[in-house]
């Protein structure tokens, strides 16, 4: 419980032994601010102080004990004392430091000390303390051993410094060549491999990093791994002469006439340079199955082509089917070599297929990139930006297929039928942006008045197979031969 | 100042730092070696200081080990092999293939 104060003072003596100044700052101390002083609360303190007087006056006259008042100030000088001591020694310690460490002396001496003496003027002699039993040349044995043992880290460290900078200059010449070659490495050694730059929007930009191995060579870590698995297109004959896939699920049906695929290339250079190519070779054929079951999906599902439940498409042609699958990279060769086929024969009839199928995928590719170069056309222009579907792949090379087979098959039927064919024409349209447009033939009968008939094909341009036109008025659609067959009959008579 | 100005800078001062540590360490090793007027605790004492001194030296080698590889990296990557110009002739030479061999996919007939 805080004693009161009384704001003026009660006892002269007492009072007159604190000067003004110290007075006030109590009070303030103890009632706060002169500001909040009340008259109401004065008032009480005045009838509090008499009743105190006396009672004071009374223990006065009956002991000698010392008063509150005075054991406070005897207390508040002892503390004084004792606050004077500590900072005197402090001092003489900060001084003392301030010989070995200026700063931490300094930081802990008193202003009045630092502007009176100077930091480290007071030096104590160090004690010499003999070691007892051991001579001082015994100083010179513990020099030599530890100056063995520096020479001795110092050459293990050297010896493995040297290792490392071998390393290093191995790692470094790769990664020379690397760029060199045309590999766009940056400053954290990622390397973009893979086509995101060239026009492909596939979701693995193929990206990786080269880590230093430890024979100091680079390598290159791919950041998503893949299996070493390319596109394989295998061409099977029917032996039974159906058409049908559906009417034909008998593998044995079926004699496996072509095989083919694309196989990596080894290059010039370095190790690290090989994997860089053949991380591309891979990504790319994942690429493309992964374009051409998309394909399949959108466009072709309805067209004789089906995808399987291990993900192989089956194209089913006139006479025989296509199979396009992924294979292991090592497994393929032998296979081919089972059906003693080149998968790098020309003649080999899946070899066409296959080698079609990847340069429509770098076709696809240009294109796409010059659609990103090409201005953008205005928001309210009519014609839109080209999507960024892929363009078809596998469709055209179907079509064509379908198309040949069409136009032999026409061939032998108007010869079977003694007409003379005067000319057998490609009239597709030339498109110069894409080499695989929609295909079209036209076969011109010597007869009077001429007859035309044209083919196309149902899988790139979705309409009817065959066109006549006699006179120059075209027929309506004819869905197959036999109906062609009818109609050239009516028409030749 | 530029880019490559602030680099090239702190690349140079660091150099400085441990060339400056290591001929440091190596004046220490030397000074290190007088006994004289030495009491036997303070040679002690300076044993574990050849120690340290040896360890600084190592590591400023390693520091500049770590830049060199630094200055590799600044030179050897970020650079870009200029775009050779496409010849339009392999490009013509490209396409003739592909559509050489799109025309040959007819003559899988003959196989069926």
């Amino acid at each position: 419980m805080s004693v009161p104060v009384s704001v003026e003072p009660t006892n002269a003596a007492k009072a007159r032994d604190v000067p003004l100044d110290q007075l006030i700052a109590r009070i303030t101390q103890e009632r706060g601010s002169f500001a909040d002083l009340d008259e109401r609360q004065l008032e009480k303190d005045e009838e509090v102080e008499p009743t105190e007087d006396e009672s004071k006056s009374a223990t006065d006259a009956g002991n000698d004990e010392p008063t509150f008042y005075e054991k406070r100030a005897q207390l508040s000088g002892a503390v004084g004392a004792a606050l004077n001591e500590a900072a005197l020694n402090l001092d003489l310690v900060s001084l003392l430091v301030s010989g070995t460490r200026l700063e931490a002396g300094v930081s802990t001496m008193s202003p009045a000390l630092r502007a009176q003496i100077a930091p480290g003027s007071l030096n104590a002699a160090a004690v010499q303390t003999p070691v007892p039993g051991l001579p001082n040349s015994a100083g010179y044995g513990w020099k030599i051993m530890a100056y063995d043992q520096a020479s001795v880290y110092l050459e293990a460290a050297s010896k493995r410094l040297r290792g490392e900078v071998e390393l290093e200059q191995q790692f470094w010449t790769d990664m020379l060549t690397t760029v060199k070659s045309g590999e766009v490495v940056n400053r954290n050694l990622q390397i973009r491999y893979g086509f995101r730059d060239a026009g492909s929007v596939y979701h693995d930009k193929g990206d990786g990093r080269f880590v230093r191995q430890h024979e100091g060579h680079a390598k290159l870590v791919p950041n998503t791994e893949r299996l070493s698995r390319r596109v394989a297109v295998s061409v099977f004959a029917n032996n039974t002469g159906s058409t049908s896939a559906i009417e034909s699920e008998d593998e044995e049906e079926f004699r496996l006439v072509g095989r083919a695929c694309v196989e990596h290339s080894d290059i010039l250079g370095p190790d690290v340079l090989q994997s860089v190519s053949f991380e591309r070779y891979k990504l790319f054929e994942e690429e493309l199955m992964h374009n051409l079951i998309q394909e399949t999906r959108n466009t072709l599902a309805a067209k004789q082509v089906r995808i399987t439940d291990t993900g192989k498409l089956v194209c089913t042609i006139f006479g025989g089917k296509i199979e396009i699958e992924m294979e292991d990279i090592n497994t393929t060769n032998s296979m081919a070599n089972m059906s003693n086929l080149n998968t790098r024969d020309p003649k080999n009839p899946a070899f066409s297929v296959c080698y079609a199928l990847h340069f429509l995928q770098l076709e696809a590719y240009e294109r796409r990139l010059h659609q990103w170069q090409s201005e953008p056309k205005p928001l309210n222009s009519a014609e839109k930006r080209a999507s960024q579907e892929m363009p078809p792949l596998l469709g055209p090379v179907l079509a064509r297929i379908q198309c040949a087979s069409l136009l032999s098959r026409t061939l032998k039927l108007l010869e079977i039928m003694k007409l003379e064919v005067v000319s057998t024409e490609n009239i597709s349209e030339s498109n110069s942006e894409y080499l695989c447009g929609p295909i079209r033939n036209r076969i011109i009968l010597n007869c009077d008045p001429q007859i035309s008939i044209t083919l196309g094909s149902t899988i790139d341009s979705g309409v009817a197979e065959f066109k006549a036109e006699k006179k120059g008025v075209s027929t309506a659609a004819i869905n197959d031969l036999v109906e062609l067959e009818a109609w050239l009959r009516w028409a030749s008579s | 100042m530029s880019n490559n100005d602030v680099r090239l800078q702190s690349l140079v001062s660091q150099v400085d730092d441990a060339t400056a540590r290591f001929l440091m360490n190596e004046l220490k090793l030397v000074k290190l070696a007088s006994n004289k007027d030495k009491s036997l605790a303070t040679v002690a004492a300076e044993t574990t200081e050849i120690e340290s001194s040896t360890s600084g030296i190592v590591r400023a080698v390693e520091d500049l080990l770590v830049i060199s590889r630094r200055l590799k990296e600044a030179w050897v990557l970020g650079q870009r092999k200029p775009n050779e110009a496409v010849n339009s002739d392999d490009l013509e030479r490209s396409r003739q293939t592909t559509q050489d061999i799109i025309s040959q996919l007819s003559s899988i007939n003959e196989w069926l």
